[in-house]
């Protein structure tokens, strides 16, 4: 069923939450550690004091990691649809990424197969953001608790692990925001109430719309009404 | 020009009367530190801490040949040649002295604890309160007035001797032969890896019955770290920053255009 | 005194290796972490000795804004070079410490709580208690042994301590004590050193360390036996290790592997108190093998000389024991004297009834096999051990507790004695017998007579035999009635005539048999006849042995009077925890003294050197040094008593105490260097002192130390002549400066020394005068080594000569009255094996029950109050001592936080197999039991004990440190609760190294 006959449901209030404070820990994150990843960034020790910015650091690492265990519960379809999404990718992932280029200053190349619920780089997206919220946690966890138990020939590595994830889940960050907020500004309204536009959709996933046509999630007639209002 | 300075822990000497424990806090003001509870072992702190910046170890050994061994050790900064803690520094508030002391400045240390985790003898303890870095500073300041840290005038068993680099390596040479008879595998202990140190061993026995890496290294890691990672990171995350503020211009030209 | 600049340079460490890297260039660029001022910039230094162990290190202090910042070792001091250990260290917190007394206080009988008192009323309180007790309690006659004697004295009070406070204080209290007629004074050499004096005094004639720290590194072979010197005495452990440098080997023979065991090259278990049994298989095995250095026992020794025909030993006992009495006659433990009344020589070593051949008869009897199953040590060891200490040369003998800690305490030390003088090691550079006493100041203390059997200087009190001058110089010489009477008239001036012998009479007279120790003192107070304590430094609320005791003679007690820089369990013992205060009637006055860095004086270490302390930081809060104090209580003590009229107050009235206030402590020590009273100048040594009365010295051993004026404590002087490690212008040693005792025995019969690479005096014929690096030890400089004066090795005996056997011996003027008279330990002139008093075997070398353990010991003496424990109930051997960061009872290390960081808390060391057996694991908490008393602490378990094999049955020892009690930061149970006080019968030293105990699972 359609919601308001324009809207199809997408994802559910407690994944909405989930991404969100995962959003959030994660810029606090790296901005409560940037001091120490660029000098030129000091200034905000001096600001708000290195050990604030530090304890704040491993306040969001806290919730950072509680996110997604509360998730569990709260969002378990959402996490568990994340990873079989990443599973599933295929040929027509690759086709997409190799035509997704063009996506990025908003124009829309032909030939562009059919996606699922997520689209092929929305799964690299996902891919990227495990890992790299993995090793964080790791590398993080080993920085912090491990000294005395872990011989600090292992633990020195943990910096640069640290530091290169921070880097690169930063710079992956940027781009998905920007394919959100700037691209795609329709799959913004996914993020807020669990809804999106039903022509958004269909023309970014229309194999997933498929999908719930035929599991009888929602009526071919409704959506072709919605599509063409 | 500066002379480069040692000191040197004879340890078939040490009689882990832990006087140099007592030196080391009185100069630097630090105040006892109770956490190591007392269930019937002789060794005063299991770690170095923020307030204990030098720790005798004492532990017991039964050789092969069944015969008992108490082997006391000196733990505190070995001042490495090469100062992984210095290196890894992000906030470069460690120095490495010219006559060879390792130094925090606590005013530039933002207490991040790399150092900690960098140092390849795990020495540096950041302090909860102060939030800083703390370690053994080899009595830089003691050594600029001409006094020899307070460790090692104090020690009660000659166990403990200073002075410059040459002399020690010497005295070193000394001591070792006149416990070689008696301890085959006795050694000195000056790794290479971390480009050799300015706290010396004479050690009976090998490095491991001590608790000392056989083969330290200043971690690759802090290279990697501060040549690639961070640089191509910064890069990375500008450049992230950079393009996706370009591609919106282009996104809102190519739109306003469509229009 | 005032140092100079360079002077502190050289204190600090400049001078040495740091001025050396200094002008290397090593003012570095400073770097901004150096832009934080340098902690000692503007600080006030001075320089004093540290107040632990008797090393007697020097100390360097920063004062800032009246605040102690920083204690350092002073680096031109011999003793440590710049070095201190732990407490020496710790100490640094002390005069900033909250814990610290600072007013006067006052506990009412039956309180629960201390008052602040004003000092007015604390001193007025204490002299009016002093003066109450000794009223009502005086002893005018007493009835001894079926005679009346005028015994003039009172044994209503107590005095006790001595060894924590300066020289001055301790001339000051033994003053004090004497004219008040006081006859329980004591100090810690008691419970410590007691039986090192007699022991040494027996063989040499002095009872003294006779070698200097500095001297150890001359020595081959470094014999470390009972001595945790690592921990108790880490000083010396520092120039050991100078010894080491130049390659000695160092021997460790002990009940423990300890910290000292570590930085031997051979240790040697034994089972506590079986030394004799080890050191006698040794001594056998010397002459059996002839490794005796016989030109020296020759030259040196009694060992040629003839003995009486009548002397016998027979399983265990020697002749002329009286069972009853636990007593020897001991007339026949003399020489065959010639017709002049000295002891006759034979040619022959071996001839009969020689010394030497009596002796080797005696230790015959210790084979391989008796001492192994005595000791537990294996007989390899016990061989390889007599063939280490015969194999190098010169050798030097360290000890302290582990040898002095027993009721065989004397005889223990007697074979150090015995086998220094075989080997020739005594008198020369790298030798002698280390005796390092304990507290820091225990030697002066001793000096100073702060023990009921002397007056200062080693001089006998007065006892029933010895009531007039004359008997007295009967008993114990003409040559120490010289220094009595220069005694008399420091302290009663122009009073004391030869018309009436010098004010002898003035001075109590104590009983012979009675036993005024500390440990009489608590057994008569809970007796109830001593009503009064005078507690100055000691706290043996937590150091005597059975310590319970204490508390329950304090508790019978009227009033007790402690002086300390901390409320200590002895002046709080009314507030132990469990017990009820309002049951306690004892009034406690308090008087807060303050710390040593806090005041100035003189301090004697054990190598016998009188050292100068300067005044730190400012006394803290109302606290007052120990010499203020004394002034005060005299002075109102006086005051109370300026008017009487009785005859018993007279020695008060007329007792000198004219020391000004901003001088007391010069005024006192110019005292005791004592005048010449004709000329009003200062004497320059013993040999001024004069025996008519025109000169005075208040402690003829210390005449010198103000000799001329100059104040010799104070010195600094770097040099050292003959490269001996005597510094002999650095403070001033002792008698006359001397530093190795007995020198003379390092020459031989024409003065002329036997090992010119290490001479230290010898006789410049040229001068027609001794000369030398050190200073002479002979009577006389002039007289020539062919003169009987010029051949003395061991002037200070009667013989003159070491004493291998320890005769009965008086020597004679040829006046026929006594000139010096030797001394004979009571229970045997040749040392004797014998069991601790709780031991868990039986003796194996001689059947009869009386020699089971020493036959003069008399324990119990109070039998509700000291039952002797057996094997079947308390299994193992219980030793306690001391642990490198506490000191003693603690009192003042607890308040230490930097060493209770380092020792927590109290503990029983064991070993993995008796751990095994009791099913205890490291940590758990076990309670050790024994006939007195039990004390629960934690069990370390540790592979560096094990059990020993003892006559066939495995014997497992365990070790206590005892520096524990209620008070401090630290507290802990006391070990002394479940420790014996069966005590040597020659000074009555308890044996704290040996009793049994069990141990349960707590
Ligand atoms: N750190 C520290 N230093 C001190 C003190 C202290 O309390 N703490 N106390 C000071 C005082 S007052 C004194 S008197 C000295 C004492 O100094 P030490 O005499 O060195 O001290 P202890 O540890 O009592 O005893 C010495 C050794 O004798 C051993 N021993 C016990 N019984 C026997 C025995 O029967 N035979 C043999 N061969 N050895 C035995 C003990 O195991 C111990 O290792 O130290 C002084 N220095
Ligand atoms: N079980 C067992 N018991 C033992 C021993 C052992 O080996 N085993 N050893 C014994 C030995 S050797 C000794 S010497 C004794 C020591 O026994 P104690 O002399 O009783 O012990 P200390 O802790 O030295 O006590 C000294 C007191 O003097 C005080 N004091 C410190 N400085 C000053 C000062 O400047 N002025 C004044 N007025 N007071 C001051 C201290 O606060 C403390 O209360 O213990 C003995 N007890
Ligand atoms: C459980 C998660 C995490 C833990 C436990 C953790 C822990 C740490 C610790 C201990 C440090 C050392 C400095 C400090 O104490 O502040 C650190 C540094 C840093 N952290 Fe984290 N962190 C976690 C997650 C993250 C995340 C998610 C990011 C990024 C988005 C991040 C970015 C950084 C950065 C950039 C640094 C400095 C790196 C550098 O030295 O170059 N951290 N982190
Ligand atoms: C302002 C910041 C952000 C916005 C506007 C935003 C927006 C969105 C939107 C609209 C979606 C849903 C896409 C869809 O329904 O297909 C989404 C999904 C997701 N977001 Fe974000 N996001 C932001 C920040 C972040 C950050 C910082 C992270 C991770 C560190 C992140 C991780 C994810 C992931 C893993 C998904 C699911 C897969 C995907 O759609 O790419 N997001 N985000
Ligand atoms: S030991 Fe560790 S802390 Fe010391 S200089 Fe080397 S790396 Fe730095
Ligand atoms: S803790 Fe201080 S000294 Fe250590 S790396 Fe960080 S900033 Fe440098
Ligand atoms: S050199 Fe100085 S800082 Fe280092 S351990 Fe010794 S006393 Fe402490
Ligand atoms: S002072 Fe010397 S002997 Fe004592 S513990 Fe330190 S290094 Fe060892
Ligand atoms: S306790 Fe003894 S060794 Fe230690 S500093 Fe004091 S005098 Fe020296
Ligand atoms: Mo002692």
């Amino acid at each position: 069923m359609l919601v308001n006959k324009k809207y199809v449901k997408r994802h559910a209030k407690g994944f909405v939450y989930l991404h969100w404070i995962n959003a959030v820990c994660f810029f606090m994150l790296f901005l409560t550690a940037l001091p120490l990843y660029a000098d030129s960034c000091k200034g905000l020790y001096d600001i708000f004091g290195a050990k604030t910015l530090q304890n704040a650091h491993r306040f969001f690492a806290v919730l950072f990691v509680l996110n997604p265990v509360i998730g569990l519960i709260t969002a378990r379809e959402g996490i568990w649809r994340m990873f079989s999404e990443v599973l599933k990718f295929n040929s027509k992932d690759i086709t997409f990424l190799v035509k997704f280029p063009l996506e990025l200053i908003g124009k829309h190349p032909a030939g562009i197969p059919k996606q699922g619920f997520y689209n092929g780089g929305e799964r690299m997206n996902i891919a990227l953001q495990l890992a790299t919220w993995g090793v964080l946690v790791g590398s993080g966890a080993l920085l912090w608790f491990g000294e005395g138990i872990i011989d600090n020939s292992i633990r020195a590595w943990m910096i640069p692990l640290h530091s290169l994830c921070a880097g690169i889940g930063f710079a992956g960050s940027i781009g998905h925001i920007y394919l959100a907020l700037i691209a795609n500004p329709d799959s913004v309204h996914g993020m807020q109430d669990g809804t999106v536009k039903v022509d958004y959709a269909n023309a970014h996933h229309g194999e997933w719309m498929d999908d719930l046509v035929k599991e009888g999630k929602i009526k071919q007639q409704e959506l072709k009404e919605a599509l063409k209002g | 020009m500066a002379q480069e300075i040692t000191m040197l822990h004879d340890v078939a000497r040490c009689s882990a009367c832990r006087a140099c424990m007592v030196a080391c806090k009185q100069w630097h003001d630090l105040p006892a530190d109770m956490s190591t509870p007392f269930e019937g072992q002789y060794q005063s702190h299991k770690d170095l801490s923020s307030h204990t910046w030098n720790l005798i170890q004492m532990q017991e050994r039964v050789d092969s040949k069944g015969n008992f061994h108490w082997d006391f050790i000196k733990k505190q900064c070995m001042h490495c040649g090469d100062p992984a803690c210095a290196k890894g520094c992000p906030e470069e508030a460690i120095t490495k002295l010219e006559s060879g002391a390792v130094v925090i400045d606590p005013d530039k240390c933002v207490g991040c604890g790399y150092c900690t985790a960098n140092c390849p003898f795990g020495i540096p303890k950041v302090d909860g309160e102060k939030h800083v870095s703390t370690k053994c500073d080899l009595c830089f300041d003691r050594i600029e007035q001409g006094m020899e840290p307070s460790c090692a005038k104090t020690c009660t068993a000659d166990a403990i001797l200073f002075g410059t680099r040459e002399e020690m390596l010497k005295k070193a040479e000394e001591r070792l032969a006149m416990i070689k008879e008696d301890h085959p595998d006795a050694n000195i202990y000056n790794p290479h890896g971390v480009g050799g140190v300015h706290m010396l061993y004479v050690l009976p026995e090998k490095p491991a019955v001590y608790g000392l890496p056989e083969n330290p290294q200043t971690p690759a890691s802090i290279n990697l770290w501060k040549d690639i990672v961070r640089p191509v990171g910064k890069l990375a995350s500008v450049g992230a920053v950079a393009g996706v503020l370009g591609l919106t211009a282009l996104t809102a030209m190519r739109r306003r255009g469509e229009k | 005194m005032n140092l100079t600049r360079r002077d502190f340079l050289k204190t600090t460490g400049l001078t040495g290796v740091g001025l050396a890297l200094a002008s290397l260039g090593l003012d570095m660029p400073k770097v901004k972490a150096a832009a934080k001022e340098f902690k000692l910039k503007g600080a006030r230094e001075f320089t004093s000795i540290c107040h632990f162990c008797a090393c007697g290190c020097g100390v360097i202090g920063y004062v800032k804004d009246d605040k102690l910042i920083n204690l350092e070792g002073a680096s031109d001091n011999p003793v440590n070079r710049g070095g201190l250990c732990s407490k020496g260290l710790g100490y640094g917190q002390i005069p900033n410490s909250d814990q610290r007394a600072t007013k006067p206080l006052y506990r009412a009988p039956g309180s629960d709580h201390w008052e602040e008192i004003s000092w007015d009323e604390a001193i007025d309180k204490a002299a009016r208690a002093l003066k109450k007790a000794r009223d009502e309690n005086w002893k005018q006659t007493e009835v001894i042994d079926g005679q009346t004697v005028d015994v003039h004295r009172t044994d209503a009070i107590g005095f006790i301590g001595g060894s924590q406070i300066n020289n001055e204080e301790c001339y000051q209290n033994i003053k004090m004590a004497r004219a008040l007629g006081v006859t329980y004074i004591d100090n810690q050499t008691r419970v410590c050193h007691a039986t090192t004096p007699p022991a040494m005094n027996a063989a040499f004639g002095r009872g003294a360390m006779t070698n200097h720290w500095g001297d150890l590194k001359h020595s081959k072979l470094i014999w470390i036996e009972g001595s945790n010197i690592a921990e108790c005495h880490p000083m010396g452990l520092k120039n050991v290790m100078k010894a080491k440098n130049n390659g000695a080997k160092i021997v460790h023979v002990d009940v423990r592997y300890t910290r000292t065991s570590k930085i031997a090259d051979y240790f040697f278990q034994l089972r506590p108190g079986t030394d004799i049994a080890f050191l006698g298989y040794i001594i056998s095995y010397i002459i059996e093998n002839k490794k005796y250095n016989e030109d020296y026992i020759r030259r040196n020794t009694n060992a040629y000389c003839i003995l009486r025909d009548d002397y016998k030993f027979d399983e265990g006992i020697f002749s002329g024991y009286n069972a009853e009495k636990h007593k020897y006659n001991m007339e026949t433990w003399g020489y065959a004297l010639g017709a002049d009344k000295k002891p006759q020589k034979a040619s022959d070593l071996f001839a009969p009834n020689t010394v030497m051949s009596r002796m080797k008869e005696h230790f015959s009897r210790y084979t391989l096999d008796k001492v192994s199953g005595i000791t537990g040590m294996s007989k390899d060891d016990i061989e390889l051990a007599a063939k280490i200490f015969c194999e190098y040369s010169p050798t030097v003998m360290m000890y302290a507790l582990g040898m002095t800690q027993h009721t065989v305490g004397v005889e223990n030390i007697r074979c150090f004695t015995i086998l220094q003088l075989l080997r020739g090691n005594i008198g020369v550079p790298g030798g002698g017998i280390d005796a390092m006493r304990g507290q820091p100041n225990v030697q002066a203390s001793t000096d100073f007579g702060i023990m009921f059997q002397y007056l200062p200087g080693y001089l006998s009190f007065p006892t029933e035999k010895t009531n007039t001058l004359e008997k007295w110089t009967r008993a114990s010489g003409t040559f120490r009635a010289k220094w009595l009477k220069n005694m008399l008239k420091a302290w009663f001036g122009d009073y004391a005539t030869p018309a009436n012998d010098y004010a002898f009479n003035l001075i109590g007279v104590r009983n012979s048999s009675h036993n005024d120790s500390i440990y009489g003192l608590f057994e008569d107070a809970y007796r109830g006849t001593v009503k009064c304590l005078y507690l100055c430094g000691q706290n043996p609320h937590v150091t005597n042995a059975n310590a319970g005791m204490v508390h329950d003679g304090l508790c019978r007690m009227d009033t007790v009077i402690a002086q300390d820089i901390f409320v200590n369990e002895t002046a709080e013992f009314w507030n132990r925890p469990g017990d009820n205060p309002a049951d306690i009637q004892t009034e406690v006055i308090f008087l807060p003294a303050c710390s040593y860095l806090e005041r100035r004086g003189t301090i004697t270490n054990s190598m016998r050197m009188i050292q100068w302390r300067m005044e730190g930081p400012k006394p803290l809060g109302d606290s007052k040094p120990d010499y203020e104090i004394n002034n005060l209580l005299w002075r109102k003590i006086r005051e109370l008593y300026q008017d009487s009229t009785d005859p018993k107050d007279e020695i008060i009235q007329r007792m000198t105490w004219n020391y000004s206030d901003d001088q007391t402590v010069e005024d006192i020590l110019k005292e005791i260097n004592g005048y010449d009273l004709t000329t009003g100048k200062l004497v320059s040594g013993i040999g001024q002192l004069k025996d008519d009365g025109t000169t005075s010295s208040g402690m003829w051993i210390y005449a010198g130390v103000y000799g001329n004026g100059e104040h010799k404590a104070q010195r600094r002087g770097q040099e050292d002549e003959g490269g001996l490690g005597i510094y002999p212008n650095f403070g001033w040693t002792w008698p006359d400066n001397i530093h190795l005792l007995y020198n003379r025995a390092s020459c031989d019969e024409n003065g002329q020394p036997v090992d010119p690479e290490h001479k230290i005096v010898w006789w410049d014929a040229a001068k027609n005068r001794w000369e030398g690096y050190d200073v002479p030890d002979v009577g006389n400089r002039n007289a020539a080594p062919g003169t009987p004066d010029g051949n003395k090795p061991f002037r200070m005996t009667g013989e003159g000569y070491g004493r291998l056997f320890a005769a009965e011996y008086s020597d004679l003027n040829p006046d026929g009255m006594t000139r010096d008279h030797s001394y004979t330990p009571v229970d045997g002139p040749l040392p004797e094996f014998y069991e601790p008093v709780e031991s868990p075997t039986k003796n194996a070398l001689h059947k009869d029950e009386k020699a089971q353990f020493n036959p003069c010991v008399v324990y119990p003496r109070l039998p509700e109050k000291q039952r002797i424990g057996t094997k079947d109930e308390f299994p193992y051997v219980l030793c306690s001592s001391g642990i490198a960061e506490h000191w003693c009872s603690g009192t003042v290390t607890r308040n230490i936080p930097w060493l209770n960081e380092l020792v927590k808390e109290p503990f029983v060391e064991m070993s993995h197999k008796l751990a095994d057996q009791l099913g205890v694991k490291l940590g758990d908490k076990v309670k050790v039991s024994s006939a007195r008393g039990n004390v629960t602490v934690k069990a370390m378990v540790t592979d560096r004990a094990r059990p020993l094999t003892i006559n066939g049955e495995e014997t497992h020892m365990v070790w206590m440190p005892y520096s524990w009690g209620f008070k401090g930061l630290s507290k802990g149970p006391s070990t002394n609760y479940i420790t014996i006080d069966a005590l040597d019968p020659n000074v009555q030293e308890q044996e704290f190294k040996a009793c049994l105990v069990n141990i349960t699972k707590a």
